[in-house]
């Protein structure tokens, strides 16, 4: 939050433009990724050591820490799902997304709204990661790829609604085991921004979302 | 004196970089993160043509710019119809994408590995680049080179053109441009000048590896556009001078060698941040974000 007031916030006062801001973002991001590698050392670290309990089913083979990932997150998405259709809160931010100018005239505080949502998106962030460091460790550099997995899955459902994230997430994780599965793992990465590249072609809107092609 | 030599042709293929990607982002206003596939590309084509076919330098010049060319038609032409935002995201998808086929095609690339035992380059036929008082004057040869080219650029109907779409794209359609044609030509442009420094810095480290081109080369070199500064042709020098100087100069202060790289980083992500906010046209631009 200290970050949105001090470094975004400024930026849109000035009326910098979208690029502004994203070449911000990038070098806040770098700071913070070497702050962390500064303090907390380059390497990967991990929570436990013990060989995690499975559970045999059949053919599949899934550890507990997998089965508490899939729990949270059903959870965290369904409440989020219920919360922005049905509280007022949720009512106040699609409004923002729809029109921000109008929202403002109605008397809404934008700033505090942006500030609260940023607050929120932290949260949810962090719970993912732990949940994922839980499973397989982590290092300060493992941001990065996972920031542009979530940005192939967020063009590939489309930016418009949060249900479309959402779809475009599980498309994307998907598709990526089943192409793994099929190829090497290590042209993981190289399908997913096939994928992307692909979508961007085809329907740069993603599944669900607005217009966005331009000439 | 091999140390200031040295960083002279670093400074000389860096100037070649940001005047090129400068020709894109700074004039054109098509924000890429994938400039660093396209210099990845000139320099691990370069090296194969120096290594298996010992070709001298003027035919390898040639073949790179076409090979560069054809790659950068193969990802402009898709995706310089959408909206700006889009484009970058396709351009960083461009990019990890090369980084990734790079890195995993192992019989081809040797990835990881890298090429090691690059040979120098020949010119005319019996004049061989020797040793490092070599590199600088290849170096700067064709840093003066690029650089006249892309001041003619700049300064010329082409440059005009570019102006008028950053600044006002509607206006320009309604005019009567084909406003796709000028993108796609600025995207190959800047394509060819990267393969030219790939090129140099391919021959004149003698080994290559997949991890210089990655995304992060790409933001390096995109912040030293940005800190030097776009719309002219002394922006993009002065930012490929900062970037590289400045961490020789730290280098002196004495940070403790464990957050070295680190520290290095947090410097450039500050001068990025305070960029923006506080001079968008970076130290000698004449344009800025708006």
């Amino acid at each position: 939050m200290g970050i949105e007031h001090f470094v975004y916030q400024p930026l849109v006062k000035k009326g910098g433009a979208l690029n502004s801001i994203l070449i911000s973002s990038i070098g806040v991001m770098i700071i913070l990724i070497n702050l962390i590698a500064i303090i907390f050392g380059n390497e990967t670290q991990v929570i436990s050591n013990e060989i995690s309990n499975i559970l045999h089913w059949y053919n599949t083979i899934i550890t507990y820490n997998q089965i508490i990932q899939l729990i949270v997150s059903l959870i965290i998405i369904s409440t989020f799902m219920i919360v922005l259709k049905y509280s007022s809160f949720g009512l106040a931010i699609r409004a923002l997304r729809d029109d921000a100018i109008l929202t403002d005239v109605f008397g809404y505080n934008i700033k505090r709204f942006r500030l609260a949502l940023f607050a929120i998106s932290g949260i949810l962030v962090s719970i993912s990661s732990n949940l994922v460091s839980i499973d397989v460790g982590f290092d300060p550099y493992i941001g990065m790829p996972m920031l542009l997995n979530t940005i192939v899955a967020l063009t590939i459902g489309g930016i418009g609604t949060f249900n479309a994230a959402i779809l475009g997430g599980y498309l994307l994780g998907l598709t990526q085991s089943i192409a793994v599965y099929f190829f090497d793992t290590k042209w993981e990465n190289a399908i997913t921004f096939i994928i992307l590249l692909f979508i961007l072609i085809i329907r740069p809107q993603g599944i669900s979302g607005e217009k966005q092609r331009n000439i | 004196m091999d140390y200031f030599l040295h960083i002279f042709i670093m400074v000389n293929i860096y100037i070649i970089l940001c005047v090129s990607t400068h020709l894109l982002v700074g004039m054109g206003n098509l924000i890429s993160m994938g400039q660093a596939a396209f210099y990845g590309i000139g320099a691990y084509f370069s090296s194969f043509l120096l290594i298996s076919c010992h070709f001298s330098f003027v035919p390898i010049l040639i073949i790179i710019s076409c090979i560069n060319a054809l790659f950068s038609l193969f990802i402009s032409l898709p995706s310089l119809r959408l909206k700006g935002d889009y484009f970058v995201l396709a351009s960083m998808g461009f990019q990890l994408i090369t980084f990734t086929v790079l890195y995993n095609w192992i019989s081809v690339t040797k990835g990881p590995y890298g090429i090691s035992g690059i040979p120098s380059p020949i010119i005319w036929g019996s004049v061989k680049v020797e040793g490092i008082v070599g590199f600088v004057v290849l170096s700067s040869i064709i840093m003066i080179l690029v650089t006249y080219l892309q001041y003619q650029l700049i300064y010329s109907p082409f440059g005009r053109i570019l102006k008028a779409l950053r600044e006002d794209e509607i206006t320009l359609i309604s005019l009567g441009r084909n406003i796709l044609y000028f993108k796609v030509f600025t995207f190959m442009l800047s394509a060819v000048f990267m393969a030219w420094g790939g090129f140099i810095y391919a021959s004149y480290i003698t080994y290559i590896d997949p991890s210089s081109f990655d995304l992060r080369e790409s933001i390096f070199i995109l912040a030293a556009v940005l800190i030097g500064g776009t719309g002219n042709i002394k922006g993009p020098i002065l930012g490929a001078v900062f970037v590289i100087v400045l961490p020789e100069i730290l280098r002196f202060i004495g940070l403790p060698d464990s957050i070295a790289a680190s520290g290095r980083q947090i410097i450039y992500g500050m001068a990025l941040i305070i960029f923006m906010r506080f001079r968008p046209k970076g130290i000698a631009g004449v344009f800025s974000f708006e």
